[in-house]
């Protein structure tokens, strides 16, 4: 299991994966909504909004099944096995 | 939560919590009183996770169960915050806090139950975690009222309560 994935793999994956989601960032977390449920408190990563940053995999983990999100699909852009 | 032994990577750990938090909104003083919340925390490669089931929308970790249930419980209290700045209205923020602990996890949930019905044919596991145990089907609920400010309390401050295993 990878402990980090790269946000904007992440992005990619949502695309993909989750259609028509929307992500709106904080201070220091992203918000991601969908079908009008909300996952909440994504870190934006340790560097604050630079570009590729990683966040630990738990939270995808859970966000993938918050969603119910196929795995199949996601696995074609992350690891979170 | 007591100090735990740290599980072996793959237990899953049922958990029940009940957080009461007071907090300022725009225009009024709140309590939230969430009862019987419930979480999973899992010993991952990667440390422990507390995935929420209900609420089911955030997950938080930690080097062990009991410092994953410490980012879990301040997590908890942040995103409260931030649903304070969200609503304009009383009426607005007891929707959003509603509907944000209601939103079950589906499929943290299915782990959920699967986890009670293994703590159940393993009494030993129990035992060693020194976790109180509740009925896994005890009844969830949450409150939220307004504070008048004559019942405000010093004990008010005291935000945390302790986890229970579902069992």
């Amino acid at each position: 299991m990878a402990p980090f994935v790269k946000l904007d793999a992440v992005w990619d994956m949502l695309d993909d994966c989750l259609t028509g989601y929307e992500k709106k960032s904080s201070d220091e977390y992203w918000t991601i909504k969908f079908g009008g449920r909300s996952y909440r408190r994504i870190p934006l990563g340790p560097h604050g909004r630079k570009q590729n940053v990683s966040v630990k995999s738990g939270h995808i983990r859970s966000l993938v099944r918050f969603f119910e999100i196929n795995e199949e699909c996601v696995e074609r852009f992350l690891d979170l096995t | 939560m007591t100090a735990t032994p740290t599980p072996a990577i793959g237990t899953a750990l049922p958990l029940l919590f009940t957080y009461r938090d007071c907090l300022f909104g725009n225009g009024f003083v709140v309590e939230v009183h969430a009862i019987n919340g419930r979480a999973l925390c899992v010993q991952e490669r990667d440390g422990s996770w507390m995935y929420g089931v209900n609420p089911g929308g955030m997950a938080a970790n930690g080097d062990d169960p009991l410092a994953a249930h410490g980012e879990f419980r301040q997590a908890f209290s942040a995103i409260l915050k931030a649903l304070a700045h969200e609503a304009n209205s009383f009426d607005e923020f007891r929707a959003l806090v509603t509907d944000f602990f209601n939103d079950t996890n589906p499929g943290h949930e299915r782990a959920w139950n699967q986890a009670v019905d293994a703590l159940r044919s393993d009494n030993s596991l129990a035992a060693a975690l020194q976790i109180p145990r509740v009925p896994a089907d005890s009844p969830r609920s949450i409150h939220v009222e307004m504070k008048q400010l004559v019942s405000v309390r010093a004990d008010d401050n005291d935000a945390n309560l302790e986890p229970a295993l579902a069992a």
